[in-house]
């Protein structure tokens, strides 16, 4: 079984290869030859003053041209402290700065374990190329211009996305932070050759832009409803970056896939919690009371997927004129299988990582 | 350190009366709400059975991932319990059953608990499920003797030779003063051989019988524990006074369970969900029909038994009652024992270290 770590990933992951791999898996999806399983979330009350919570989290998918099943499992210490009104979440697994986020892959031919995988690097261009597959699908193919509000690391996986897929040519990129923004500008200019303008407000991002993108950490729409033009396309991180209804506004508004299980009756413990995941908690119900909830409105919920798209279920752009709208969340048990498929086949071609005995994982016996 | 425990070393610290024990208090947690399992699930690839040597019209056939995962708050616990094989349905006289292949060379098979703390975060081990399993299993089939049967109860009836009917006669004795185990098994020999075998283990006398009803009659434990899809104890075979368990549901006629005067169950509200390559109304749902073929008992009303076993329900209330007890996995099963067995071989010193940092990230790579 072979361990990966970020630093061994960020070797043989680029862009184009993850962009590929996702642009396979939504096409097998589509034709029912992979499948996914969304995020699954479990609470246990912690007994720690800095995070009273701890909150373990699963989500898998599998691929029969891979012969992968990953199964993804993230453990987090959690807390939601109050900042200015607005909750936060704080996490990390051992102390404050680590993380707890590991790709299991095990063969669907043999059924043994292959590969351990840190998720970090991995999940960080997932993401973005997720935000590019939708821009591929949806956007106006001359599509030159993009608003970008968020300067972050997430900012910057979104613009090298849109670059490979759109012929990018410039960027207003807006945060409320000049410094980050101005970095922001020097280094893309840089990286992508193109013109990187820093605005005063969001709205001066997305005035007369092809792409609008939103990559904020915020729980508050940082895009307008009104601010939406003709010809637009707009994508985002979090379902909460537009306003409530703003998928019924645009023609075209389509999402990555189904984030969660959605099932028909929620025992006791159940609830759909932080970022609208199934989550079934543990604890007093005081305790209970103090973990975050979010109920996705209908209208996101119903919204067409993005293999309904491929198969031809659900209509896409038919116009220049057309706004759409990606919502870049979902479908991501069966993302990161084929991302970390990816990675793995060329990892191994490349002889990275470090091996444990398989052995360690296997056992004589069977009930 | 992170652990990672096999069969052997789980079988050298595992003890049936602390298993037992450990079982009992995960269902007062449970029923306490200190203790949460999430949703199980299944993603299933579809195989081609000959490459498995599996028999002719074995159909379906599938790899299995399968998860079953649960937390315990006051044990710091949360784990997942994983398995990874292929499974097919190999005819049979009354329609199929359900068999696990061995795909890899050595014939070796793959089934993992992962535990993880809810105090830090860290995965602490892993842990080889099969030896986990059958205990986990067995010690809630106690836990439910020790609550619904009768408190002389001397004889109990064994249908079963297999694994986890081994487990079995270590964990009944634990609760109640047997004196003696009628074995059957329809395969010649075996009831013989498996009394041979476990009576100086178990410290009772371990008798073969010719029949399963043979077993039965004057029993005042039946416990099943075959993988016999149809039933194995007919319902006029049972009277009052006894208590019925075993491994399925399927293993007592369905008349059995509905005359029981009071019937339990170890968990409400835990559906197996199916994401399948290609559909999964292929797959046989063997049991999931089972109990909806009767309406006369409120399958969603049964008590629990951590309901029982915290008073909040009498259970038994005279002698002359049938009870019986509808015995389901859950995670928290596997997080109870293997806390357990984490526990005690981290004070051992057993079990294969490796480094925790091998699965933790730092900031750098955290989008």
């Amino acid at each position: 079984m072979l361990l990966l770590n970020n630093a061994d990933i960020e070797r043989v992951l680029t862009m184009e290869v993850c962009l590929e791999a996702l642009d396979g898996v939504f096409a097998e999806m589509a034709a029912g030859e992979a499948v996914g399983m969304g995020r699954i979330d479990l609470y246990v009350p912690s007994q720690q003053q800095q995070a009273p919570y701890y909150r373990w989290a699963i989500m898998a998918g599998a691929s029969r041209k891979d012969g992968y099943v990953c199964a993804r499992m993230l453990s987090d210490m959690v807390a939601w402290p109050r900042d200015h009104g607005k909750v936060r979440e704080n996490k990390y697994a051992q102390q404050p700065g680590t993380f707890c986020g590991l790709l299991f892959m095990f063969s669907a031919v043999d059924g043994t374990p292959a590969a351990m995988l840190n998720d970090g690097f991995l999940q960080h261009l997932r993401v973005g190329a997720g935000a590019g597959l939708g821009v591929k699908h949806l956007s106006r193919a001359d599509s030159s211009t993009v608003g970008m509000i968020g300067s972050g690391g997430m900012a910057r996986t979104y613009l090298d996305a849109f670059c490979h897929v759109r012929p990018i040519r410039k960027v207003k990129v807006y945060s409320p932070n000049p410094e980050h923004v101005r970095e922001y500008a020097e280094e893309m200019r840089a990286l992508h050759d193109l013109e990187v303008v820093p605005v005063e407000s969001a709205r001066e991002a997305v005035r007369g832009v092809d792409i609008v993108s939103c990559c904020t950490s915020t729980n508050e729409p940082v895009f307008l409803t009104e601010w939406l033009e003709p010809g637009m396309h707009v994508t985002n991180l979090t379902s909460a970056e537009t306003q409530d209804g703003f998928a019924s506004v645009v023609d075209v508004a389509v999402r990555a896939g189904e984030a969660t299980p959605r099932l028909e009756d929620l025992p006791p413990e159940a609830a759909y919690a932080r970022a609208g995941f199934l989550g079934y908690v543990a604890g007093r119900p005081e305790e209970r009371a103090t973990v975050p909830r979010l109920t996705l409105p209908d209208d996101i919920i119903g919204m067409p997927r993005l293999t309904d798209l491929i198969t031809g279920r659900a209509a896409g752009r038919t116009s220049p004129e057309q706004t759409s709208f990606f919502l870049n969340v979902g479908a991501i048990g069966a993302q990161f299988e084929a991302v970390a498929a990816a990675v793995l086949t060329r990892a191994r071609e490349e002889g990275l990582g470090y091996e444990v005995p398989t052995d360690w994982f296997l056992q004589d016996v069977r009930d | 350190m992170t652990l990672i425990i096999d069969n052997p070393t789980v079988e050298k610290v595992l003890r049936a009366d602390k298993v037992v024990e450990a079982l009992e208090d995960a269902q007062r947690e449970l029923a306490l709400g200190q203790a949460v399992n999430a949703q199980p699930y299944r993603v299933l690839t579809p195989r081609d059975a000959a490459d498995y040597g599996a028999p002719p019209g074995t159909s379906p056939a599938h790899h299995s991932f399968t998860s079953l995962s649960g937390a315990i708050a006051k044990l710091d616990v949360t784990c997942d319990r994983i398995d990874s094989d292929i499974i097919g349905y190999v005819p049979t006289a009354s329609g199929s059953r359900r068999v696990r292949f061995p795909a890899h060379p050595e014939r070796k098979f793959c089934g993992l608990v992962y535990v993880y703390s809810s105090r830090t975060g860290e995965l602490q081990a892993i842990v080889h499920d099969g030896y986990l399993q059958k205990f986990r299993v067995a010690g809630t089939g106690a836990v439910g003797t020790k609550h619904l049967s009768r408190e002389d109860s001397k004889v109990m009836a064994l249908i079963g030779t297999g694994w986890q009917a081994e487990a079995a006669v270590m964990c009944q004795p634990v609760v109640r003063p047997l004196q003696q185990i009628r074995v059957y098994s329809p395969t010649p020999g075996k009831p013989e051989a498996f009394a041979q075998r476990w009576t100086s283990q178990a410290g009772v006398d371990i008798v073969p019988v010719a029949s399963a009803r043979e077993a039965v009659q004057g029993a005042d434990i039946v416990y099943t524990a075959t993988n016999s899809p149809t039933a194995v104890v007919e319902a006029d075979w049972l009277v009052p006074g006894q208590f019925v368990t075993g491994v399925t549901d399927l293993e007592v006629a369905l008349a059995g369970w509905e005359r029981c005067d009071v019937l339990a169950t170890n968990r409400h509200g835990l559906r197996w969900e199916r994401y399948a390559i290609g559909g999964s109304d292929v797959i046989p749902e063997q049991g999931q029909e089972y109990l909806r073929q009767s309406t006369s008992v409120d399958w969603s009303a049964l008590p629990t038994l951590g309901d029982i076993v915290l008073g909040n329900h009498p259970g038994r209330t005279s002698a002359e009652q049938l009870t019986g007890m509808l015995l389901r996995g859950d995670g928290v099963q596997f997080a109870a024992v293997a806390a357990y067995v984490h526990r005690a071989c981290r004070d051992a010193g057993l079990g294969t270290e490796i480094p925790s940092e091998l699965f933790l990230q730092d900031e750098q790579y955290i989008p």
